[in-house]
């Protein structure tokens, strides 16, 4: 889940697209495409809800990246921070509507087999059911690193947080998760915790 | 063995295996000393990473890539249309286009101020508005046919002239001025069909034809005196028809009791055959002359 490119990699094609490199702008679309949708996907649980906002974090991105420093933060977190604001008014505007997000029968999964499928759907489902009775920081930490890809720096950087604070928050978050997910009913033949 | 440095290895097998450099198994035989509380977490967390493994729908990610690029365009064509002139530009390449702004501008503005001058000048000269009076200088463009009036107006400065002068009129022209005056009578048939300008004009000149032959009979005597009354007649009779019958002058106004030593003169309902009644000299009118 982590990028396909070093450090260099980035800065060039990222300044590519900062001038307007369409070819760059296309390659960040395509590297970044997959992390967004899974980070909103992660916070929001419907897949349809996470086409339509990934596809709003990248016009938001194309509004903003002119406007990117690397001496802020990485691009990713830099990125990242969008994606999440993005989510915060996705649910602002649900909680105004009075409609709630709950999971999806409709969650996406991996080309796989029927059984594979069914399991991977119950393991998305499990995890965004168990991830929705986290504090908001271990939810966000957990999503930034699980399903974007982040590493502890870049999710500091995208947090506003020291290193150490989200190696704690992390710490946490998954001891959570897993008295959570051992205490589920075993529905399928995958239980490994 | 602090919570600091469980921490490090914890975070340190994490990425590993999110990066998918090494298994849960190889992290945890990298660390024996750390199994017992390692193990759990990150097989929890192999399985939330398996969970969060979500491939977007292919017609999602292509579909979001052409608006993606398309809104690219947009900001970039928008952005070369409202986009400020880059700041590198050097004053000289404006030069020219300066200067001939300024040339223009200081064109239009000498034009203008020509211009404004014109006009003062224009509106400081007086403007003299003359009445109008028609003479025959006027009315009677040389070559063209003359009217009735214009001829009137002709024969009465000629006549004017050599009064003033002191000059003889001769019975040719009197009968002339006769005639035309018999014309001018004629043409005011029905004063309605008659410009205004034209009628006051034929008033001007019947009074001033009918005063100067006044005038002149006061002077003559001997043969043009019939003559003169047939001019003055004449005159009277486009008076009349105009209106404008002429106020009889005290001293020459003739009583129906007057002394057969009256002096002649017409009265305001002067007409020939009424003068020569009234007249007890042996001028003759112009009825008992024929």
């Amino acid at each position: 889940m982590s990028p396909s490119w070093d450090g260099q990699g980035e800065r060039a094609i990222v300044d590519a697209a900062r001038a307007g490199d369409e070819s760059a702008l296309a390659e960040l679309y395509k590297l970044y495409f997959p992390r967004v949708y899974r980070y909103i996907l992660a916070r929001m649980g419907n897949p349809y809800d996470a086409e339509d906002l990934t596809e709003e974090v990248f016009l938001r991105i194309l509004d903003a990246i002119e406007r990117f420093q690397w001496r802020e933060a990485p691009f990713s977190a830099w990125l990242f921070r969008i994606a999440h604001n993005a989510v915060v008014s996705q649910r602002r505007k649900e909680g105004a509507r009075g409609r709630s997000s709950p999971l999806s029968e409709a969650l996406p999964v991996k080309s796989q087999g029927p059984e594979e499928l069914v399991e991977n759907r119950l393991a998305l489902n499990e995890i965004m059911r168990a991830a929705e009775t986290l504090p908001e920081a271990q939810r966000r930490v957990i999503s930034l690193r699980f399903a974007a890809g982040l590493s502890v720096a870049e999710t500091a950087r995208a947090m506003s947080k020291g290193e150490g604070n989200v190696k704690v928050i992390q710490h946490k978050a998954i001891a959570k998760l897993r008295e959570m997910l051992r205490q589920r009913p075993k529905v399928y033949g995958k239980g490994r915790v | 063995m602090g919570r600091a440095e469980f921490e490090e290895i914890l975070e340190e097998c994490l990425s590993a295996l999110l990066e998918g450099r090494r298994s849960v198994e190889e992290s945890l035989s990298l660390y024996p000393a750390w199994r017992g509380r390692l193990e759990p977490l990150l097989r929890a967390a192999e399985e939330i990473a398996a969970g969060f493994d979500q491939t977007p729908p292919s017609r999602a990610r292509e579909r979001g890539l052409q608006r993606f690029l398309e809104a690219a365009r947009t900001r970039r064509r928008l952005r070369k249309i409202f986009s400020p002139q880059p700041a590198g530009i050097s004053w000289w390449r404006w030069a020219p286009a300066g200067l001939v702004a300024v040339i223009v501008i200081g064109a239009l503005a000498f034009l203008s101020a020509s211009l404004m001058a014109e006009d003062g000048r224009r509106l400081d000269e007086e403007v003299s508005i003359r009445p109008y009076i028609p003479t025959p200088e006027h009315t009677a463009p040389p070559g063209s046919v003359q009217s009735p009036l214009e001829r009137v107006q002709e024969q009465v400065a000629v006549l004017e002239e050599a009064v003033r002068q002191g000059e003889m009129v001769e019975v040719g022209f009197l009968e002339e001025l006769e005639e035309a005056s018999g014309e001018l009578a004629e043409s005011l048939e029905d004063p309605g069909e008659v410009e205004l300008v034209d009628r006051m004009a034929a008033v001007s000149a019947a009074s001033k034809e009918y005063e100067l032959l006044q005038t002149v009979q006061e002077q003559s005597s001997g043969f043009e005196a019939w003559v003169l009354e047939a001019s003055l007649a004449a005159a009277e009779n486009v008076l009349e028809k105009l209106g404008a019958t002429p106020e009889p002058e005290p001293t020459a106004s003739p009583e129906p009791t007057a002394s057969p030593t009256a002096t002649p003169s017409p009265s305001p309902s002067l007409t020939p055959t009424a003068g020569a009644e009234a007249t007890p000299t042996p001028s003759p009118t112009p009825a008992q002359a024929e």
